[in-house]
């Protein structure tokens, strides 16, 4: 894979060569006028190359190194803004159910499930952080409405 | 059904249930045994959803409706361990009341 592009980059490195050479040397070669829309096809083949080979890079450095379970950003996420019982009573058991359907996608060598799992349970926790703020600020409200309201009497 | 501070013979206030409340303590009832959230939502037939049972279940948790254990898992095993939920006595008794209430303000649906 590594001799296509290489060789790839050789052609393309000999056309720019070909195509600076005939504006220098103007009366030897033909004049090279290469329409814009063949410039373009250049450009896409060789920004499409690069972008080939930084794509496979990539895949090979992630498919060597460690990763992390689903959802251990998120759970350190909401283990800043919120309190521990509620980490431990209403996220963790998200990312538990999450992690078991996910890696149960993948133990079957269906990646893309896993992938639809992911997006979805990151809906989800998304859905139970803004629940979880909003009942922990009603109470608050309702709290503050009652002591007011005991107050006045 | 009459919730009461501790230590104190002057009732608080009337604990209600909510529709997914009532469900989720009919269900751990019928089924006797101790549930996953997980097991609630696949069988609640889209009534329970994933990312707001668990929200339901920590406010139940908080009223003393149910009450909820970490699954034991074999030693070695790492990760985050999922919650068994159960229903207490006490939630038990709060459905038993809330059924009452419902067969005497609507009996027609409850027939």
């Amino acid at each position: 894979m590594r001799r296509t592009y290489l060789s790839v980059a050789v052609i393309i490195t000999a056309l720019i060569a070909i195509f600076i050479a005939s504006v220098l040397t103007n009366p030897l070669l033909p004049r090279l006028r290469p329409r814009p829309s063949i410039l373009l096809v250049i450009l896409v083949t060789f920004g499409a190359t690069a972008l080939a080979a930084l794509w496979k890079k990539h895949r090979r450095v992630a498919s060597l190194s460690l990763k992390r379970p689903p959802g251990t950003h998120l759970l350190s996420i909401v283990e800043f803004f919120y309190s521990p019982a509620d980490v431990d009573g209403t996220f963790e058991p998200i990312i538990a159910d999450w992690r078991k359907e996910y890696f149960e996608a993948l133990k079957q060598s269906r990646k893309w499930k896993a992938r639809w799992i992911s997006a979805r349970y990151i809906f989800r926790f998304g859905q139970a952080m803004g629940l979880s703020k909003t009942l922990g600020l009603m109470k608050e409200v309702l709290k503050a409405v009652k002591s007011a309201t005991r107050l006045i009497r | 059904m009459i919730n009461q501070k501790k230590g104190s013979d002057q009732p608080k206030e009337f604990q209600r249930l909510s529709n997914k409340e009532a469900l989720i303590l009919q269900m751990l009832i019928e089924v006797g045994r101790e549930l996953f959230g997980l097991e609630m939502v696949e069988s609640s037939k889209g009534k329970l959803k994933r990312g707001t049972i668990y929200v339901t279940l920590q406010r139940m948790q908080e009223k003393g409706l149910v009450e909820s254990r970490k699954e034991p898992r074999p030693e070695g095993e790492i990760g985050i361990p999922r919650r068994l939920y159960k229903v207490t006595g006490y939630g038990q008794r709060v459905l038993a009341a809330h059924e009452a209430a419902l067969s005497i303000m609507f009996p027609a649906m409850i027939a």
